[in-house]
């Protein structure tokens, strides 16, 4: 043991001393999600940036101003992937069995979590949850799974080699090196909209307001989306200003 | 929504070394707060049935937690560097890592599991999903860092 091991051991030994008592199981299961970061995202809230693929076709919206650059970093994506594999809605099981063992096999990928298409539909619901029309429209098996990964250092393009490949393997419908995951449509401003009474099918029609005490039995957008069983635009009525 | 038992389970038997953990990637004053969102990720989230190795899938959790957090911070410093209450609060940070508050996280995360769980490069590299010749890597990097910084 070398003078130096002697005191990086030491060293760790008062900083460990230190650790608090880990949280409960309740205490975990109380938390909201996010509940410290969400006001960062009010000054985000014009910017969207949609990267969802709904039959085979890309789909990209951006809205308002700003750009990426300050996006990934302040949004907490839930699994904040470096990379999305889209593979085809109809990829065959072995396709994907392949497709994970070519992943695997790649040293700098330090976390692959597989999206099938019943995950893709939740979080699709979840992001297009101010667009009842387009929600309605779609099944699980239009939209693709995919892969998410996370690189070594956010390195990329330490991995370019192998993305170039897999974007033409068989199932593979595209490869995503920098994708954005929007917050969920109910983080965003809910936009200006009528208040005259709605015909069918007009969805710009005024969403309920939150109850003179609060609460939010007559808010019907957006869902609960962290399933505390509270609606997140509720919270933010009601938690937004103080937090901010 | 339903937490799988098994989740919790794993949990609860891994708690205390996962704490510690987060405490020598982010320091104390965080670490709860790190391991609580990892966790709670982990409950919402995961597909517990298809974790293989939980142990090793928790500290990865806690680790990937600990890294947002650290951007998430570095990103409110820029933003908010003109707000004294703010800046006083960023400016307890190194000192509350002391040492370590050098290295990046990896490499911390690689002396916590060398210096005090006693894994080999091999186990460390199991342990966190990388390759021996990574860990090895953070290892040495992180040891140069420090000796100069000790001499």
């Amino acid at each position: 043991v070398t003078d130096l091991d002697q005191r990086i051991h030491e060293h760790l030994e008062r900083l460990l001393a230190g650790a608090p008592l880990p949280p409960s199981v309740q205490e975990i299961r109380a938390r909201r999600r996010g509940a410290r970061r969400r006001p960062v995202l009010v000054g985000l809230a014009a910017v969207v940036l949609v990267a969802a693929v709904v039959g085979g076709v890309a789909l990209r919206q951006t809205s308002g101003e700003g750009g990426r650059d300050g996006a990934p970093a302040s949004i907490p994506a839930a699994t904040d992937p470096d990379v999305i594999v889209y593979l085809r809605p109809r990829v065959t099981d072995a396709q994907i069995v392949d497709v994970e063992r070519r992943l695997r096999a790649e040293p700098s990928i330090v976390d692959i979590e597989f999206f099938d298409q019943d995950r893709a539909l939740e979080e699709f619901r979840r992001l297009f949850a101010d667009d009842p029309a387009l929600v309605e429209s779609v099944t699980p098996d239009v939209l693709p799974p995919s892969f998410r990964l996370v690189v070594l250092d956010h390195d990329v393009e330490a991995i370019a080699p192998l993305l170039d490949d897999l974007e033409s393997a068989p199932g593979v419908q595209q490869v995503d090196r920098d994708p954005v995951l929007p917050e969920p449509a109910t983080d965003l401003e809910i936009p200006t909209c009528s208040t005259g009474p709605a015909s069918p099918g007009d969805h710009t029609s005024c969403p309920p307001t939150p109850d003179s005490d609060g609460s939010c039995s007559q808010m019907h957008l957006p869902a609960d989306l962290d399933g505390d069983g509270v609606a997140e635009s509720c919270i933010r009525a009601r938690d937004m200003p103080a937090d901010g | 929504v339903g937490v799988d038992p098994g989740a919790v389970e794993a949990y609860e038997k891994h708690a205390s070394d996962l704490v510690t953990y987060a405490t020598a990637l982010v320091g104390p004053s965080e670490a709860e707060d790190v391991v609580a969102e990892a966790m709670l990720a982990v409950f919402t989230r995961a597909r517990w049935s298809d974790v293989r190795e939980p142990r090793g899938y928790l500290f990865r959790c806690v680790l990937n937690q600990a890294r947002s957090t650290e951007r998430r911070r570095a990103v409110g410093r820029r933003k908010e560097s003109t707000i004294p209450v703010r800046a006083a609060v960023d400016g307890e940070e190194p000192a509350d890592l002391g040492l370590l508050s050098m290295l990046s996280i990896r490499e911390r995360s690689v002396i916590y599991l060398t210096y005090w769980v006693d894994l080999t490069p091999a186990a460390a590299a199991d342990l966190l999903g990388l390759s021996e010749g990574a860990v090895k890597r953070y290892l040495a990097r992180a040891r140069a860092k420090l000796r100069e910084e000790l001499s």
